[in-house]
């Protein structure tokens, strides 16, 4: 549930300037088997406190992020549309990482990734305390800065933006960028938490899970404002509804119908507020 | 006009083709490309596997619904769910008949689409997100229906026969089904007033409303004809399997998606044709084909190779198409506007 929260505040900027990104579990693959190789071939060097933990965060961090910045590429430079723009890295990145990493699936011996994911620091799961840090840094990008209304501009309309003198294409190149970090970020976690890296199934369908929490939470799929704190909410809602369907014994068909539907009602809601 | 002069207009035409219709082109050089690449590509099993493949096929039923709701500025998720869902259907009902298994799978199709049509446009929610729901629903729904079992038809059922019969020994009798109706939503987007007022709507629905357009009973109905198609979809798929599985079609709504893009349809609406759908359709599936046809050359080319060249592919596609379109410095010009530099 961290992973799909750091994912959804990514997705949050994305949607408001209008655009989408099919692409946050491939990503997640291109990340996470780029730390596992990092992992396997330098296992002395990842062990090491701090550094070894600092140097895989880099490693699965910078490759999503180069990836990303792809994406941002291809929708900014080229003007491609993002479903399109990004179903091509849907497609070819998870293979991409199986090509990596032989279709294999590796076994984290770092300690450091392992306790990143299952650890606890002060009462909380290290992954939470990460999840918030990471909601808080977003709160504040979008409550101060520039960027913030740049985005909200170019989800409003990109010509009048433009117009006003709003960089369309990097604040683009911005997002989709912010969007691949997030998800090699989110890589880790998930590779600390399962403690082994499987590109097969690493993040595998997450992009609808991560796209509908953002609708939920109120941003709309045609740009404009971001709703942050709503997003959150969304994530929140659907992750504990699939945890709490499951515990009950609820069989899975039964929960994916209940799960649509409430997808449905709360955007029903959202419209109905809005109006 | 001189020789010289003719000879250059021409060519200019020519590009002029080339650039309308980036997909054909493609296709013809990837045709092409096979002809030399392979000896023997064009073999009677080699064609007629091509074109009984399911990306041919089943694809091509939803993506030629998909060009409707694209063209109105709509997307549906959902193709490839409501497919299976129909394809369980028509499994259950087999045994009362063939026709009764397809008119079910049909009309469980129509009937999806119809939930899908009524969400989007007489309660006004967002299409990706219906969909979406859609999506996890049906595959819920075909889990729930089939009680996570695999459903099994017996080879003598009629559908089963009609689509593995092969007319002349090379084109199979369904591929014929989907030229027919491919036809009738030719007639219907391009020479029909229904056509028209999609692609109105897609433009522009504001517009459209103010001048009389029943924009929601319009766009309502693009879904049903998506959900009709997948339906039918849906009996193929079962036809080609025998089987009647729950998880079957994973992700085949994003190929549809990209098979209708390919082509040259715009994802913002407003603008597409049934042809060019087409082309896109059979541009996959030969590149498909292409990439068997070389891993059983000797070549190995492994499953995550293949989802590499698929991807580039595609990628490929849309690049020169944007490229194509935008044609260097009309592309350039726009990004700078885009950059907010004063043109």
């Amino acid at each position: 549930m961290t992973a799909i929260a750091i994912l959804a505040v990514g997705m949050t900027l994305i949607v408001a300037t209008g655009g989408i990104d099919l692409s946050v579990g491939s990503l997640m693959a291109l990340g996470g088997a780029a730390a596992g190789v990092l992992m396997v071939e330098a296992p002395e060097l990842t062990s090491i406190p701090g550094i070894g933990l600092l140097l895989v965060l880099l490693v699965a961090i910078l490759v999503a992020g180069i990836f990303g910045f792809v994406n941002g590429l291809l929708v900014g430079w080229l003007g491609i549309q993002p479903i399109i723009a990004t179903l091509v890295l849907l497609i070819a990145g998870r293979g991409v990482a199986q090509l990596v990493t032989s279709g294999r699936l590796f076994t984290v011996e770092s300690a450091p990734v392992i306790a990143l994911g299952r650890g606890q620091f002060l009462g909380l799961s290290n992954q939470t305390w990460i999840m918030l840090a990471v909601i808080i840094v977003a709160a504040i990008i979008l409550r101060t800065t520039v960027f913030a209304r740049y985005v909200v501009a170019v989800g409003g309309n990109e010509k009048a933006a433009a117009g006003a003198g709003v960089p369309v294409r990097k604040v683009k190149f911005a997002v989709y960028t912010i969007m691949g970090c997030l998800a090699g970020l989110a890589a880790v976690l998930s590779i600390g938490i399962n403690g082994a890296v499987d590109t097969a199934n690493l993040g595998l369908g997450w992009e609808f899970a991560v796209i509908s929490a953002v609708v939920v939470g109120g941003t709309a799929l045609t740009g404009g404002r971001p709703k942050l704190a709503g997003t959150i909410g969304g994530v929140a809602l659907l992750q504990l509804l699939a945890f709490s369907l499951a515990s009950h014994n609820i069989p899975k068909e039964v929960a994916m119908l209940i799960q649509a539907a409430v997808i449905i009602a709360a955007v029903i809601v959202q419209l109905r507020k809005n109006r | 006009m001189n020789e010289t002069g003719r000879f250059l207009n021409g060519w200019r035409h020519a590009g002029v083709f080339a650039r309308r219709n980036g997909a054909l082109c493609v296709l013809i050089f990837v045709l092409f490309f096979a002809l030399i690449r392979y000896d023997g590509f064009y073999n009677q099993f080699n064609v007629s596997s091509i074109l009984s493949s399911t990306e041919l096929l089943c694809i091509g039923l939803m993506a030629i619904g998909l060009t409707f709701v694209i063209a109105a500025g709509e997307i549906d998720l959902s193709v490839a769910g409501v497919a299976v869902c129909s394809s369980v259907v028509a499994a259950l009902l087999a045994p009362f008949g063939v026709l009764t298994a397809l008119g079910g799978a049909v009309g469980i199709g129509a009937l999806l689409g119809l939930v899908n049509g009524l969400l989007v446009a007489y309660v006004g929610l967002p299409s990706f997100i219906v969909t979406l729901a859609m999506l996890l629903a049906t595959r819920g729904l075909s889990l729930m229906i089939s009680e996570r079992n695999k459903i099994p038809v017996d080879y003598s059922f009629p559908l089963v026969g009609f689509y593995n019969m092969k007319i002349g020994g090379l084109i199979p009798a369904p591929l014929l089904v989907v030229l027919a109706i491919a036809a009738i939503a030719w007639v219907l987007f391009s020479r029909a007033r229904f056509g028209l007022h999609v692609l109105a709507i897609g433009g522009d629905r504001g517009a459209s409303e103010l001048m009389g357009l029943r924009s929601p009973r319009i766009r309502a109905a693009v879904f049903v004809i998506t959900g009709a198609l997948s339906g039918l979809a849906g009996a193929f798929l079962l036809a080609k399997t025998t089987t009647g599985n729950p998880l079957e079609a994973q992700g085949w709504e994003l190929t549809a998606i990209a098979a209708v893009v390919l082509g040259g349809t715009s994802l913002a609406g407003g603008r597409g044709s049934i042809i060019s759908t087409l082309v896109g359709v059979a541009l996959l599936a030969i590149v498909f084909q292409i990439l068997n046809y070389e891993n059983g050359q000797g070549i190995p080319i492994n499953s995550y190779w293949q989802n590499v060249i698929r991807g580039m592919f595609v990628l490929a596609i849309v690049v020169v198409q944007a490229l194509a379109s935008g044609n260097g410095p009309r592309i350039r010009r726009r990004n700078q506007q885009l950059d907010g530099v004063p043109a």
